[in-house]
């Protein structure tokens, strides 16, 4: 028989393992440390023209972070979300706001990385991803933040000495409008992600 | 059990295009298909391929860049539509059908490829039609936008088998991120390596210029070898090993003719023979004939020049454009090929740098200082530098003249030694 401490952690720690709390949590600890210790600034393609230009790695530790997210808003079972009589839309929406302060605080650890910017670029991409989550389930949700990463980085500053507007998350320079819109599609993503659970993850 | 009578008819051996659009509008193929086009019309529009020199090398170079970004994503999905068929045990039922395994993998193949290859053409025909098409096009160009396609295909097979082999949900994004590093990271290599780099982000053609056909003939045949082998030796049987052995000989041929060709990814197109030639007072310069609008600013510039260095050092009365061989073969090269400029002042730079006297010692500092110093001096005098410089003081003739010659004479050592 399990004594009381370990009884009475094993509840959280089960439910915590369901919602792939374990592997988030590596996710987040291993971008903290690539904040910290990795590069500070990654070259971007010079595509028609001769100028040098290169993103602080910040900006693009938002895709590690949905991905974190991703791992770290699983469901044990569809089913138990969709009959439960508990309010769940309230506990998944706490728990990817959990999993975004971490990333937060993750990517913000880099030297030189200040708030907003993190908070720009996890939001965009964490959003984005929550939003494909909510439509067409966790399984293919990784695909939205990872082109959008992935063409910004390509493209993203193609032409000119500065970075297009659909790349903004990148721009080291973040403006309020720039977070202000990484907010609002985070918020938007997390909300239809949250209301999602009396539908179950069909995809899945 | 009732046994079903043998109707006689064959079982299908393709795919059909009913099947392949159904397999195309579910799951992930659907989802980085549709994330893919808006993505495409993005970037498509986002490029400003006017600041290339006229003609579809450019354009049609940044349309295979896109490929940088599509073709790891298009892995991706692929490895997550193929896991998730293996996950549901659809690829299990599968082997009980007419096709088998090869042929649900085919079909995830050409719909996630099918949508990967449309955004890819899509970014491209976006950037090539805001371009200026007005230069010159040549077949080698015409391999870009096709290695990008083959890369896509390719970049499909590799996630379709991936996603055959684990199930893991992780595998799809790691896939995709560990292909677009590898290609983003060996775009910046130089020298043999930059021969493995499937684009060419860096590289600008001018008029004279085209892509490197043999080496992107080369890179071609190595991506639809390597997603062959890869196809092949995730099936079974005889068959497998067989072309599992041809693959890996094919691949084995490439790489060796990717050591062997020039890393560089730009060629001279196919001169005209003989070159058009424009004379202007006692000069001539032999073009491309896409640059014959621009010769008469540029003889201007050579006009200058050569009128302020004539005196001092033996110029040559006849030049030549990069890559133009014939009628004049051993004439200097006059580099104009890549300035858009109407007015002299835009062609000076390139007019001094065919006059003066070329150093075989650059790494001798005193060589150099002489160079520049003659550089700034030209510039300063045909009106094309900054007048207010310390580098070129105010001089009488006669002094001028000794300071010339003085940095002639350092040229001159270094040539002779």
């Amino acid at each position: 028989v399990p004594d009381p401490l370990k009884r009475r952690l094993l509840l959280p720690w089960t439910l915590v393992r369901g919602w792939g709390g374990p592997e988030a949590a590596l996710i987040l600890l291993a971008v903290g440390v690539l904040a910290r210790l990795g590069p500070r600034r990654v070259p971007l393609l010079s595509v028609f023209t001769a100028a040098d230009l290169s993103v602080p790695t910040a900006g693009l530790l938002g895709l590690l972070c949905a991905l974190g997210v991703l791992a770290g808003t699983r469901e044990p079972s569809d089913t138990l979300t969709v009959t439960s009589p508990r309010p769940v839309p309230a506990l998944r929406a706490a728990r990817v706001l959990l999993l975004a302060a971490g990333s937060v605080a993750a990517v913000a650890a880099g030297p030189g990385t200040t708030v907003a910017a993190a908070v720009t670029t996890v939001g965009a991409l964490t959003g984005e991803q929550l939003l494909l989550a909510a439509l067409v389930g966790r399984s293919f949700s990784w695909v939205a933040p990872m082109t959008h990463a992935l063409a910004a980085i390509t493209l993203g500053a193609t032409s000119r000495g500065d970075i297009a507007i659909w790349a903004w998350f990148l721009d080291s320079h973040t403006s309020a409008v720039g977070t202000a819109a990484s907010v609002l599609v985070f918020l938007t993503g997390t909300s239809t992600w949250a209301a999602r659970s009396r539908t179950g993850d069909s995809a899945d | 059990v009732t046994a079903v009578p043998p109707t006689g008819a064959r079982p299908a051996r393709g795919v059909s295009y009913r099947v392949w659009r159904s397999a195309a509008a579910t799951g992930a193929p659907r989802v980085g298909g549709l994330l893919l086009l808006g993505i495409a019309v993005l970037t498509g529009l986002g490029v400003d391929a006017s600041a290339g020199t006229p003609g579809w090398a450019n354009p049609l170079n940044a349309g295979l860049v896109t490929a940088l970004f599509i073709a790891p994503v298009v892995a991706g999905t692929a490895a997550a539509q193929t896991g998730f068929l293996r996950r549901h045990g659809v690829l299990g039922v599968a082997r009980t059908a007419p096709g088998g395994v090869p042929r649900t993998r085919g079909l995830v193949l050409l719909a996630t490829g099918g949508w990967g290859g449309l955004a890819l053409l899509l970014a491209t025909a976006l950037i090539v039609a805001r371009a200026d098409r007005s230069g010159p096009f040549t077949p080698e160009m015409a391999l870009l936008p096709l290695s990008g396609l083959v890369g896509v295909v390719s970049a499909s097979a590799v996630g379709t088998v991936l996603g055959g082999i684990r199930d893991s949900r992780a595998v799809a994004p790691l896939l995709t991120l560990g292909l677009f590093t590898a290609g983003y990271a060996v775009s910046f290599t130089h020298g043999r390596w930059l021969t493995l780099s499937p684009t060419f982000p860096a590289t600008f053609y001018t008029v004279a210029t085209q892509p490197h056909g043999a080496l992107v003939a080369a890179q071609m045949l190595l991506a639809a070898s390597i997603a062959a082998a890869l196809l092949t030796v995730s099936g079974s049987g005889r068959r497998r090993t067989a072309a599992t052995l041809t693959a890996v000989v094919v691949v084995a041929a490439v790489v060796g003719v990717l050591m062997r060709v020039s890393p560089a990814p730009v060629e001279f197109r196919t001169a005209p023979d003989p070159a058009p030639c424009v004379t202007s007072a006692d000069l001539s310069m032999c073009v491309w004939p896409e640059d014959l609008t621009a010769t008469r600013p540029a003889l201007a510039a050579l006009t200058t020049v050569t009128g302020q260095i004539g005196g001092y050092w033996p110029t040559a009365r006849r030049y030549r454009e990069p890559g133009i061989i014939r009628p004049a073969p051993d004439a200097p090269v006059y580099d104009v090929t890549s300035i858009s400029s109407t007015t002299a002042v835009g062609f000076v730079p390139a007019a001094i740098t065919a006059v003066l006297p070329r150093s075989r010692c650059p790494a001798d500092m005193s060589v150099r200082a002489a160079e520049n110093d003659l550089y700034v001096w030209l510039e300063a005098t045909a009106g094309a530098g900054p007048t207010d410089t310390t580098d070129t003081p105010v001089l009488s003739p006669r002094q001028r003249r000794s300071w010339v010659a003085t940095r002639l004479a350092v040229i001159d050592r270094c040539r002779t030694r």
